[in-house]
């Protein structure tokens, strides 16, 4: 397996990038949308045929943590606006976090489904501490949150997951999409044993990690190390 | 924008455990059943702390006590030493009263003794920072050097009342025994707690004042207590844990058998947590304490006097098979209340089938209800027959996992309603062998506590309000459900 943390250690980091933390997290059989990087909007062009449509363009950058807050991210693009999207990105890094070096804009299919959030962190006395959620307001303003100690089985997982008030949603409330629950607690246990195998990293975001009916896909990751 | 924090900051000196394993067991094992105490600092003048120590000790204790005193030949009628270096025996524990200053040296000297464990009862040390924090170093790596065990300092010292073991500041020691292990790391409150709980007619056998932990940590006590055949409740009063991963494991093995009851202080001291991600934001500080005490089966009570009325529960009764609860009541009133309390803590109150509601019925005045809550109404004459009978058909119905009796007023007043109670749960529970446990909601005057302590005699744990009893049955449900689960 390939040293990411010491690599990015090495380079004077305190985090792994978008990038980074998907290929580390597919080392344990989680499944990631990882997309294409592009540099230039020529780039763009030679793949644009190959895409499916709408598309999620985010920023790439090791200095940058959190990329919405320098509008770094964009959603439901359709193919006609790649070019203006990509310099809009561009010029809104350039300006809000001048000091960033860019990698280069990532392009990723949208994902349908149930918005969930997958986290680890770090305590200092009982070690990593796992947290599953439903996206959006369910987390931000409800905390609707639950908390286990990992390593956990998938089975345990699956308590973990129903334990959230919002948990109907999941299971279709309302006329919603049915989620794989399966899968989901697939990428919970496996999450689980990655935690537990590196003492260095103290938090972790898989957010959001998409659910449908088919399968549990992490659509975004950051991984934070000491 | 990367806040590298509070994580390393406030990390404690975590120091390194270098200790063979075996060797460690065995201070322990002093520390709570050993066959000699040395009393360094031991007095024979009323007042003196190393007096009431010297009283404790000789009042039950089954091994051998070794005054230590280098200003007098005998203390209370036994040869006392100048030093344990002076003992002609092996030690197997030495408590020390001495001031502060003279510990190290004391210490010292029971190392060389090969002397296995020692109780630090004397304060001023890692509390007080500096030169305290300076002085426990000290004596805890001359302890660690020489594979002996330090328990404290600054604490009020241990007891194993099944060997009439004494050896702290308590007024006093019980006559008897106990399965209930109480391992506190506040000294004073955990004292009154264990009086209490004495009180209240609890049986203890062992007791531990962690004090400082400088070496001897809740963990190290857990290891003991986890296959000590003596123990079957553990209660733990703490203010932090120093080795949470290792905690977690342990207790989720030891939940399997016993349950843990855990008081957790410092809940809400909130450490200005900075996060650069989502789930550290999200977290509070007692979230992983909560998280690892959910998944470990431990028990976990806000405060320490609800720490008692768990471990009451627990002691007394056994583990119900399912959530669903039984109440007998002479007050509609309280019976409400009561379901919704039960109802609020993960319970269900299920209406009693049919057949059994008709039994009850011709024993009944009409305007009476047998649905359940079982309401006798003010059937003053009716009490002593309801009190058996009700309650003996809850431990005979399948529908039902849990008896809540309300006793209530003239209930509580009636001498003969409250036997019969007690015959009911004696038959059925204590003789019958029927697993359901009781938890009696008592509301009366102080005037007749004599009554409620027929029933507590017999081993029926009351309660003196609603909230109590339906926490303690949800406590025991969810514990109850553990315990299955792990056996799977």
């Amino acid at each position: 397996m390939k040293d990411f943390i010491g690599k990015a250690r090495d380079e004077g980091r305190t985090f792994l990038n978008e990038l980074e933390s998907k290929e580390f997290l597919s080392e344990y059989g989680i499944q990631v949308e990882t997309g294409v990087l592009v540099k230039t909007p020529d780039d763009l062009e030679e793949i644009a045929d190959s895409l499916e449509y709408p598309v999620v363009m985010k920023v790439l950058s090791n200095q940058i943590l959190h990329k919405s807050d320098v509008g770094g991210v964009r959603v439901n693009i359709g193919r006609d606006e790649l070019k203006e999207v990509f310099m809009d990105i561009m010029n809104s890094v350039r300006q809000r976090a001048p000091e960033a070096e860019v990698e280069g804009i990532l392009v990723q299919k949208m994902h349908s489904g149930h918005e969930t959030i997958v986290g680890m962190y770090r305590d200092q006395q009982f070690g990593p501490v796992i947290m599953f959620g439903l996206g959006g307001i369910f987390v931000e303003i409800l905390k609707d949150v639950s908390f286990r100690l990992p390593p956990l089985s998938k089975d345990e997982a699956v308590d973990m997951i129903k334990e959230i008030r919002g948990y109907p949603v999941l299971e279709g409330a309302r006329g919603g999409e049915r989620a794989n629950l399966d899968s989901l607690a697939d990428l919970i246990s496996r999450f689980s044993e990655f935690v537990m195998d590196f003492e260095s990293i103290r938090e972790v975001d898989l957010n959001p990690v998409m659910v449908n009916r088919d399968t549990a896909v992490v659509i975004d990751a950051r991984i934070i190390f000491e | 924008m990367f806040l590298e924090i509070l994580i390393n900051g406030c990390f404690d000196s975590v120091s390194v455990r270098f200790m063979d394993g075996n060797v460690s067991a065995e201070g322990i094992k002093a520390i709570f059943d050993p066959k000699s105490v040395a009393l360094v600092g031991a007095s024979d003048e009323k007042g003196k702390v190393g007096y009431v120590f010297m009283k404790n000790l000789l009042e039950r204790y089954i091994g051998k006590i070794y005054p230590i005193n280098p200003r007098k030949s005998e203390i209370l009628g036994l040869k006392a030493y100048k030093s344990v270096a002076d003992v002609p025996d092996e030690i197997d524990l030495a408590v020390i009263l001495v001031p502060t200053k003279a510990v190290p040296g004391v210490v010292q000297e029971c190392a060389q003794k090969g002397i296995k464990a020692v109780v630090v009862i004397t304060a001023g040390f890692k509390e007080i920072g500096g030169e305290g924090a300076e002085l426990e170093n000290k004596i805890v790596e001359i302890a660690r050097n020489a594979g002996m065990r330090i328990v404290g300092p600054n604490c009020f010292g241990v007891m194993n009342l099944n060997i009439g073991l004494n050896a702290s500041m308590s007024l006093g020691t019980p006559e008897e025994g106990g399965d209930i292990a109480f391992v506190t790391q506040s000294g004073a409150y955990g004292m009154a707690l264990y009086s209490f709980a004495i009180d209240a007619g609890m049986k203890f056998g062992k007791m531990l004042s962690l004090g400082n932990k400088a070496d001897v940590d809740e963990v190290d006590a857990l290891e003991y207590l986890k296959d000590d055949p003596e123990t079957k409740v553990i209660l733990l009063f703490l203010e932090s844990v120093q080795r949470g991963r290792k905690f977690f494991e342990l207790t989720r093995e030891i939940s399997k058998k016993k349950p843990i009851i855990v008081t957790k202080s410092g809940r809400t001291a909130g450490s200005a947590r900075a996060a650069a991600s989502h789930t550290g934001a999200i977290v509070g500080d007692f979230t992983a304490y909560r998280t690892a005490f959910n998944q470990a089966g431990v028990i976990f009570s806000k405060t320490g006097l609800g720490m008692i009325d768990y471990a009451k529960a627990f002691d007394w009764q056994p583990l119900p098979g399912g959530n669903r609860v039984g109440i007998i009541t002479n007050s509609g009133g309280t019976g409400v209340e009561l379901v919704d309390l039960c109802y609020e803590n993960g319970l269900e109150v299920p209406e009693l089938p049919e057949e059994v509601q008709e039994r009850l019925k011709p024993q009944m005045v009409p305007f009476a209800s047998a649905r359940n809550p079982v309401d006798v109404t003010p059937d003053w004459k009716g009490f002593k027959t309801l009190y058996y009978s009700v309650p003996a058909e809850f431990f005979e119905c399948n529908e039902i996992d849990i008896l809540m009796p309300i006793v209530l007023g003239r209930v509580a007043m009636d001498v003969d309603a409250v036997k019969a109670l007690k015959r009911a749960v004696v038959e059925k529970q204590k003789e019958g062998g029927i697993k359901k446990p009781v938890l009696v909601c008592w509301i009366s005057l102080r005037e007749h506590e004599n009554n409620m302590k027929i029933l507590e005699e017999a081993g029926i744990p009351c309660y003196t309000s609603p909230e109590r009893v339906a926490e303690v049955a949800g406590a025991m449900v969810r514990y109850a459900r553990y315990v299955r689960g792990a056996g799977k």
